[in-house]
């Protein structure tokens, strides 16, 4: 993320890599010895570079500028144990396009059938400019159609203006069950909505089902909902899982304008076995451990050389003796 | 300690800046002080706020800082290469290039490694390459070989400096006494006893014979660092002998700069004469033609070859608007002109020579920037949606100040070296007729 005072270094890189700003540098730490404050100038940090900087402005029109604006994006996720996750990115407008602003405090709030706000909590946006709450639906006010009304307001400060969002949200669920059938794997997944009538099916949601992997999630199956709000989709076999077998399995119904977010996870023994013991790995150019014929070869060369420089400095001690022995001093 | 007329006379010439230190000299150690200050607090700026300040980024994580190893690691070679053959054949023209090539060594072997080390990001991991090393790693043969090469160089150039000793610690030379105690705890009590000529004689040739192979060796493996990548442009057969002949041509066109430079400063016309030039020059010339015909041949296959990632590399190459003038530039400058200046016996003359490998030993520096720098802008998977100033490589003022204080360190050594020996040996020279003693 770039902040303003970063803009500003990015700025005054761009007056170092001009000569006549280099020349006017040197002769300046020469003749005035302005260390201190030169090497203030001079940090860079490495999201702002001095190609980069060319359309950058100087330090000194920053500083004129107002506040940056930002913008506030609310999403959520709704779980089948009742909570629901609120999501508020916030974004601020620098250098034409939206970066993302981490460590700054977003409020959640919840509006009742009267409109009023009732705020649920607050937090900080993580280094992905999110700032993440979770709450549960039975504590939560309803409007009039049985739908909730979330808002996240970032306050502002000194650098970035003030911005909010808005989200209303019918609540939903999506439940899945996990079936073994002759060596099948299969998953039945229902999305339906709440309402103070019962449970509505919902008809022509895709389902996206995804496996935990070391750093993301990989896709593996997807379907669509009947008109019972119902899909059964195969999962697939061969997946490598923890050292039980164990996979980690999220279904979701993704972005939806009424609901959200739906998600519903479960974590089923049908991977196989990744053991986390460490084998000893053989001999390789690859491994941690160098090839045999590597290493002899290695300790020949390098012994040849330096027996070699040994006996050298061996005949420099016996020059020296000789000499002594010549002056009669030994 | 024996000394020959010629030795006295070159001792004699060299005596004022043994003795005293002139107001030039004050001058002249003031500037490269004053640099060498400019680079250390480009250094401090580089150590606080990262390599941010430089211009390197993720596509050319290796910017000037590599370049300049290279290029000073090559000349290091080549001065080593140089001098042991000038000494196991027993050249006796050779004679007074013999130092000037081993403290060209010197000088480079101690500077280009500094270089690498400013290419390291997290200094305070920097032991982590002798206590973890990966002995799979280039990287790690040319950490060991670099420090072998400077234990051997420094070796070779004592021991060819032991007799001056002798010679400094019995001259009449009106130095302290402290410069003179440390000639006689150098000079190792040598008096010129058949046992301790045989002895000196025997190390030096081992020393020589042995540091001409280790050259050969360090230079492959400072070209295998990058030839074992699979990187176009880089990944080639014929790197390594590719390296040593640069480095050597290089190292030959700075030997030349040397000694045209010692000869006019000590007035030593008599001793570094026409012939030696003119015998450098043959040197260049064969190196020059070997070089470019490496360098045809490299470009040749990759260009005949039309393989996606070293056509690419070849098109920026010659392309005008990328590193065409520059390409030009390092075949004209560093092989074609050489060629023709020593080829042309008009143009063969010490001045002239001087002249060329001044611009030869630049060309080359630049090739060496050629090397390195396109071939880091042809990934094989380019990165996505990035700012274009990432993939882009400008050098930065710190970049260029470290650049020339590692210049300013190289002349400070040798300035250095100048106030403590002679920059052409005195006790053993070709004309031995007229053999006279100097007592203190």
């Amino acid at each position: 993320m770039i902040m303003k005072k970063e803009i500003a270094e990015a700025g005054t890189l761009f007056l170092i890599n001009r000569w006549w700003c280099r020349v006017g540098f040197i002769l300046a730490l020469l003749l005035a010895g302005l260390y201190p404050s030169v090497a203030q100038d001079a940090q860079a940090d490495t999201t702002a570079t001095p190609a980069d900087t060319t359309e950058a402005p100087a330090a000194e029109e920053v500083e004129e500028e107002t506040t940056i604006k930002s913008k506030m994006s609310l999403s959520a996720d709704q779980y089948p144990d009742g909570t629901i996750v609120l999501n508020g990115l916030l974004r601020a407008k620098i250098e034409g396009s939206y970066q993302k602003v981490p460590d700054k405090k977003v409020e959640f709030f919840v509006l009742n059938a009267a409109g009023e706000e009732s705020p649920i909590g607050d937090t900080l946006t993580s280094l992905a400019g999110v700032a993440r709450i979770k709450v549960s639906k039975a504590t939560l006010a309803k409007g009039e159609d049985g739908s909730y009304s979330f808002i996240a307001r970032y306050a502002g400060d000194e650098r970035f203006e003030e911005s909010e969002s808005d989200l209303i949200l019918k609540s939903a669920m999506l439940t899945m069950e996990a079936k073994e059938e002759d060596s099948t794997y299969t998953l039945s997944l229902t999305a339906a909505a709440e309402t103070p009538e019962g449970p509505l099916p919902i008809v022509g949601a895709v389902v996206s089902v995804y496996v935990k992997r070391m750093f993301s999630s990989l896709k593996v199956a997807e379907g669509e909902t009947d008109d019972a709000g119902m899909v059964e989709v195969e999962f697939p076999a061969g997946l490598a899982g923890d050292e039980n077998g164990n996979l980690e399995i999220t279904a979701m119904i993704e972005e939806t304008d009424e609901y959200g977010n739906l998600t519903a996870a479960a974590t089923q023994k049908w991977g196989y076995e990744v053991s986390a013991e460490i084998v000893e790995t053989p001999r390789a150019l690859w491994s941690p451990h160098p090839p045999a014929w590597m290493v002899i070869t290695f300790f020949i060369l390098m012994g040849a050389v330096w027996i070699h420089y040994a006996i050298v400095i061996y005949n420099l001690f016996k020059i020296r003796s000789h000499g002594r022995h010549a002056s009669g001093k030994a | 300690m024996k000394i020959t007329n010629t030795g006295s006379e070159i001792l004699r010439n060299f005596s004022p800046q043994m003795e005293h230190t002139s107001m030039g000299e004050k001058i002249w150690i003031t500037i490269l002080l004053l640099t060498l200050g400019v680079a250390g607090y480009a250094f401090y700026l580089q150590v606080a706020y990262g390599h941010g300040v430089t211009g390197m980024r993720d596509y050319v994580v290796w910017g000037i800082f590599i370049v300049n190893f290279m290029f000073l690691i090559g000349l290091s070679y080549a001065g080593a290469i140089i001098a042991g053959f000038l000494h196991l054949f027993k050249a006796e023209w050779g004679k007074p290039l013999i130092r000037l090539a081993q403290l060209m060594t010197l000088a480079s072997v101690i500077v280009g490694p500094i270089f690498i080390l400013l290419c390291v990001g997290r200094f305070d991991r920097l032991y982590h390459l002798f206590i973890y090393p990966r002995l799979q790693s280039p990287l790690t043969w040319d950490v060991i070989a670099v420090m072998t090469f400077l234990v051997g160089s420094f070796l070779f150039l004592y021991l060819g400096l032991i007799r001056d000793f002798a010679v400094y610690r019995d001259s009449n030379l009106n130095i302290p006494k402290w410069k003179h105690n440390l000639y006689r705890w150098l000079a190792l009590g040598y008096n010129g006893l058949e046992s301790q000529k045989k002895l000196l004689l025997s190390s030096q040739n081992l020393m020589a014979f042995l540091l001409i192979p280790i050259s050969i060796m360090v230079a492959s493996i400072l070209s295998w660092i990058f030839g074992m990548t699979l990187r176009p442009g880089w990944h080639s057969t014929i790197f390594g002998p590719y390296f040593v002949l640069g480095a050597i041509y290089s190292g030959t066109g700075l030997l030349i700069i040397i000694a045209w430079y010692t000869r006019r400063m000590y007035k030593l016309e008599k001793y570094i004469t026409p012939q030696h030039f003119d015998y450098l020059g043959y040197i260049m010339l064969v190196l020059a033609a070997g070089y470019g015909y490496f360098t045809f041949s490299e470009y040749f296959t990759s260009w005949y070859g039309s393989e996606k990632w070293d056509g690419e590399l070849i098109n920026k190459l010659f392309s005008m608007d990328e590193y065409g003038w520059m390409t030009l530039f390092t075949n004209v400058a560093g092989v074609i002109l050489p060629i023709i200046f020593v080829a042309v016996p008009k143009l063969r003359k010490p001045n002239s020579l001087f002249f060329v490998s001044a611009i030869m030993v630049f060309a080359m520096w630049v090739k060496r920037y050629l090397i390195v720098v396109p071939t880091l802008l042809t990934p094989l998977i380019p990165m996505q949606d990035t700012r274009q100033e990432y993939i882009h490589y400008s050098i930065t003022w710190v970049e260029w100040a470290l650049t020339f204080g590692g210049v300013a360190l190289f002349f400070l050594i040798f300035t250095i070296a100048g106030k403590f020996v002679t920059f052409i040996e005195v006790a053993e020279l070709p004309q031995e007729e007229n053999v006279k003693t100097q007592n203190q």
